[in-house]
């Protein structure tokens, strides 16, 4: 495979896991605000919270208006500006998608230039007069079934695998930065429900909890559990899967530097467990997943995506004048 | 004559390049008045090197470095046999009907029209008529044209560079050898004579001449019965055994001795040797 | 019901549909039965689905006219354009013997260019076209084929004659508008299709892969084809990608390809892959910047010297914009009959050439009622059609002729055949022209996928996609229905 098709495939599905889940954010912080958090002090922090996600910054570091609701809404769905925004992130698939226009299936085509002009088609005006969240469930549910048509038509060739690698890094570094808004392992349950129905994880966690209303259970749930699609643990060895099929080299071997860093993330997730994680601290540990996500990124760039200078056209040789 | 000649380029970069393709024409041509005994193309870093002759019959060489390098040295060496038979002729009485009905003068077309660096435009043909009268002996005003040139221009370097016009060398009256053959063959061409740019070296031996240290370059004249005649106006002679000649072309576009693309950082700089020596009669 | 007896209101125009005021031609009786029971609301509807389908699956191009590029698509028209069997074999030898003679022609003009030196076509007329690649000089290129692909413009004036308007072997585009429009046809109205037995088209990229393969250097056992777009601003790039994805072959840009050694590879995500034939949609000038021009980015360095030593074959050649420079379109009947020893099987429009003194003189005082052209221009741009100019529209192209007299031709204006087309919901006659595509691998091959374009404005005769045309299915009946 081309490796810009590589690179375009790894982006497409980053951008869609990304609008998906800021779409969640959303959609739980919002029906939230008119029960749970209605008026109460945690109303204003927990819009901060889903613009810290939504907009990859610090929740003290997020500035918020009069009106939290509207204000969070057109900066994480509509503001061009933003690059994690749902425009800007769907927009970013589909500029992708055009350039794998042929080695695409259609139907994941044509699912991605329908989100794209549904979003498009869209204001912060017409969704607050409708139901915003009936938006955000349909730009979630589309997200999901560009999922599943991918995985439902795509040769599981290199550019299958490098969709995989771009969900589950998407995945797994939002999940952690969802973990890293929690105050503390003793915030109230209500905090650690909100962290649950963000990864949509409410259901899957209460069939497999042994104790009602644990910060802890739920914590590990959310990072260790082996089963559930969207844990921290589940995403790294997804992406390690991904790693060995792409370069042919067997599990557990450790060919490029992509490979050692997936592993690495592995090992991290795999022999460890929530003692370990409530000794360390949360947010020691989860800054300490998101530097190994971040570098594996890396590692997979210039293993895969080798940077050519092309936007500039090649430089002329001076030529020797005859004298 | 016998020459060995070496002509050594480097080009060296601020910071590594890559992906560098180069074109030469370096290597001297075999015809009746000089055949080519041994020529070698040297590149560092090392690369294979391919070979074509374009559509002048110029033998051309190229070759593309991949890999990351900071400097580029190409050496081409040669030894080559001049016949003393050149420029023996001093060509004369060659008119415009003559030029026309020889069978090659059609296919010449592109020797007569402008080209990218040899414009033909109303400065030129104001030239032209200052130096002879029109519908006069078609050689004697290439030979006077090229004399023109030689007293009235100034060969000062530094004054121009390869993108240089003919109606700037025309304004400014200075330039190097290539401004001048430039100048000669846009004279040439103004009044209908199929003109074209040579690309070689000249010899300076007992008399010093101008443009031995680097590559030369002079004009060329189809002047029929006599074919191609060669005029230098850099040093105001016919071309005869003492020149060397690499490429023919329209203009210097078409021949100039290196020329290439690579990727990396702008302002890489260019040193040129050329040495040109009598070898030993064997 | 659906009123199909309005007729063109200009006379002297040849009616594709009708062969009098009351009676469909053979081809069309079928046709006009089933329309005869279509709503018009259904049909309208109908479209208005298609079109949003189009959309919605990006079958658009981009118009650059405007002032930012715009995605828009080609609007689709619903009433099939019927031919014969025989009919069409007529047209697809015309086309193949034209190619044929246009391919003779390169391999003649860059090599001992026999035509020029007996005198048949003015050396001077080949020599002063910008699109003459001096490059190709002397040049072999592999097995001789120069013109792969081609898209050859037909239209039939006001007796029926089919005749060639225009020549493209360039980098003709139009084939995926062909397989979009029967494929949203048959979805949307297959009652049309009741009765008809005619041949799919569905075939052409297996047959357009096959003339690639073809024109592989001799030791590619397996060839491994490319199609080189310049990436996704480009206005036909859904064709490209179509194609590419219909073949199963990379779609690359020049920034995927390198040159190592005199061959052409791609990077990928398991290092280089050798290319052995790069199916290109880039003009000339962008190929590669070494020899060619030096500030492109859409090209590869080393490409022309890999191309001349016959280590990858390209489709179309290099240089192959001088067959269809409309100066030497007059001169296409006298190539068939100097190469190929001939007749040519279909008629020129008569064409006026404006560097010829005294057709200049007649050109310009006669604008108002001829169509003039730019010579290397395409598109319907650059372009003036008498009868539809202003006085000042007139006096400006006046001025560019005496200015440039080599870049024009002029030719009368043909009354383009006509059609029924749907317009504001009723059927409305509408002109049309064809283009049929040629692939030239071992021998020429006419796949009986053509595109028929349609001026949706009344009384328009231009076609082109940037400038309010839209596009028809184009029917080509089978050897056994018994219409043929």
């Amino acid at each position: 495979m081309l490796s810009r098709h590589a690179e375009a495939f790894f982006w497409l599905s980053r951008n869609v896991e990304r609008a998906e889940t800021v779409a969640r954010v959303l959609d739980v912080t919002y029906t939230r605000s008119m029960d749970q958090y209605a008026g109460g002090t945690w109303a204003e922090r927990s819009w901060r919270t889903a613009i810290a996600i939504a907009t990859f910054t610090h929740p003290a570091a997020v500035r918020l208006g009069t009106r939290a609701a509207t204000d969070a809404l057109a900066r994480c769905v509509f503001d061009a500006e933003n690059p994690s925004s749902i425009v800007s992130c769907i927009g970013t698939a589909r500029g992708n998608a055009i350039g794998l226009r042929s080695e695409l299936s259609t139907e994941v085509w044509e699912h991605i230039n329908e989100l794209y002009l549904d979003v498009r088609a869209e204001s912060a005006d017409s969704i607050r007069e409708g139901s915003p969240s009936r938006f955000l469930r349909r730009v979630r549910d589309r997200c999901q079934a560009i999922a599943g048509v991918s995985a439902a038509t795509l040769l599981r060739e290199d550019g299958w695998y490098f969709m995989q690698l771009g969900r589950f890094l998407e995945r797994g570094s939002l999940e952690a930065r969802i973990l890293s808004t929690a105050e503390s392992l003793d915030d109230p349950w209500p905090e650690w429900q909100r962290m649950l129905e963000m990864s949509s994880a409410s259901f899957p966690f209460a069939q497999a909890a042994t104790h009602l209303q644990s910060a802890r259970d739920a914590t590990a749930f959310l990072v260790f559990n082996a089963t559930f699609p969207r844990s921290l643990a589940f995403c790294a060895n997804e992406v390690e899967a991904a790693l060995h099929r792409i370069s042919g080299s067997p599990g557990g071997s450790y060919g490029d530097d992509a490979e050692k860093q997936a592993g690495r993330l592995c090992a991290s997730l795999n022999f460890a467990n929530a003692d370990d994680l409530v000794a360390e601290g949360l947010h020691p540990f989860v800054r300490r997943i998101l530097t190994t996500i971040e570098s594996l990124i890396a590692a997979i760039q210039s293993v895969y995506f080798p940077r050519v200078p092309v936007v500039a056209p090649a430089l002329l040789h001076s030529d020797a004048l005859a004298g | 004559m016998e020459y060995t000649i070496d002509h050594e380029t480097v080009y060296r970069y601020p910071r590594a390049v890559t992906e560098s393709y180069t074109v030469v024409h370096l290597q001297p041509r075999t015809n009746l008045q000089q055949y080519c005994t041994r020529y070698a193309l040297d590149v560092r870093p090392g690369a294979r090197v391919f070979s074509y002759v374009d559509r002048f019959g110029n033998d051309v060489q190229h070759f593309g470095i991949v890999p990351e390098h900071d400097e580029l040295h190409i050496v081409a060496s040669s030894h080559v046999v001049t016949l003393p038979t050149r420029g023996g002729t001093i060509p004369q009485g060659v008119d415009a009907a003559r030029l026309d009905a020889d069978p090659h003068t059609v296919e010449l077309r592109d020797f007569r029209r402008p080209t990218p660096y040899v414009s033909v435009g109303p400065t030129v043909v104001a030239l032209a008529d200052a130096i002879a009268p029109r519908d006069g002996d078609l050689a004697a005003f290439f030979l006077a044209a090229g004399a023109f040139v030689y007293r009235n221009f100034e060969y000062r370097s530094g004054t121009t560079d390869v993108r240089t016009t003919v109606d700037e060398v025309i304004a400014a009256r200075t330039g190097v050898c290539q401004d001048f053959a430039h100048v000669l063959i846009a004279l040439a061409r103004s009044r209908g004579i199929p003109a074209r740019y040579a690309s070689g070296y000249i010899f300076s031996g007992a008399t010093p001449a101008l443009g031995a240290d680097a590559s030369h370059a002079w004009a060329e004249a189809f002047l029929p019965p006599y074919g191609w005649v060669g005029f230098d106006p850099t040093n105001e002679r016919i071309v005869d055994d003492a020149f060397v000649l690499v490429a023919v072309g329209r203009d210097y576009g078409d021949v100039s001795p290196t020329r290439g693309l690579y990727r990396g950082p702008e302002f890489g700089s260019l040193s040129v040797a050329v040495a040109v020596g009598a070898a030993e009669e064997q | 019901m659906l009123d199909l007896a309005q007729r063109p209101d200009v006379g002297d125009v040849f009616d594709e549909f009708f062969a009098d005021a009351t009676t469909p031609r053979p081809n069309y009786v079928r046709l006009a039965q089933t329309l005869a029971a279509v709503e018009p609301d259904a049909l309208v509807s109908g479209v208005r689905a298609i079109n949003a389908a189009l959309l919605r699956r990006g079958v658009t191009f981009t118009v650059y006219a405007e002032s930012t590029g715009t995605e828009r698509i080609f609007p689709f028209d619903p009433i099939p354009r019927i031919f014969s069997h025989a009919e069409w074999q007529r047209i697809a030898k015309g086309v193949e013997q034209r190619v044929r003679a246009l391919n003779a022609f390169l391999c003649d003009v860059y090599h001992e260019a026999r035509i020029l030196r007996e005198g048949r076509i003015p050396r001077e007329l080949v020599y002063s076209s910008d699109l003459f690649a001096r490059e190709m000089l002397g040049v072999r290129v592999l097995h001789d084929v120069y013109i792969h692909v081609s898209g050859i413009d037909l239209i039939r004036d006001e007796t029926g004659t089919a005749r060639v308007l225009e020549d493209n072997v360039r980098t003709p585009s139009g084939i995926s508008y062909v397989l979009e429009n029967r494929d949203v046809l048959k979805r949307t109205f297959p009652q049309l299709f009741d009765g008809y037995h005619i041949e799919p088209v569905d075939d052409y990229p297996l047959r357009l892969l096959r003339t690639l393969r073809e024109a592989a250097p001799a030791g590619a056992r397996e060839p491994n084809v490319i199609v080189l777009t310049p990436g996704i601003y480009n206005s036909a790039y859904y064709e490209h990608a179509m194609l590419a994805r219909s073949m199963g072959v990379p779609l690359a840009e020049g920034r995927d390809l390198i040159v190592v050694d005199n061959l052409v590879y791609l990077r990928t995500t398991r290092g280089l892959q050798r290319v052995d034939v790069v199916y290109r949609r880039i003009d000339d000038d962008f190929l590669d910047p070494l020899y060619f021009r030096g500030d492109s980015t859409l090209g590869v360095a080393g490409f022309m010297n890999a191309y001349r030593a016959g280590n990858v074959g390209l489709a179309n050649a290099i240089g192959t914009g001088i067959a269809d420079d409309k100066a030497l379109y007059r001169f296409v009947p006298e190539m068939i009959r100097f190469y190929l020893r001939e007749e040519p099987l279909l008629d020129n429009v008569e064409t006026l050439d404006c560097s010829d003194p005294a057709s200049r003189r007649h050109v310009i005082d006669n604008l108002e009622r001829l169509v003039v052209k730019r010579t290397n221009g395409s598109g319907g741009f650059g372009m003036l059609i008498g009868p539809a100019s202003t006085a000042t529209q007139r006096a400006e192209f006046a001025r560019l002729i005496d200015a440039d007299p080599r870049s024009y031709i002029a030719q009368p204006v043909i009354q383009l055949s006509s059609h029924p087309t749907l317009a504001d919901g009723v059927l409305a006659p509408r002109r049309i022209d064809l283009r049929p595509f040629a692939l030239y691998g071992k021998t020429v091959d006419v796949p009986p996928a053509a595109l028929t374009r349609v001026a949706l404005r009344e009384g328009s005769l231009v076609v082109n996609s940037s400038q309010g045309g839209g596009s028809k299915d184009t029917w080509v009946l089978a050897a056994q229905d018994n219409r043929a």
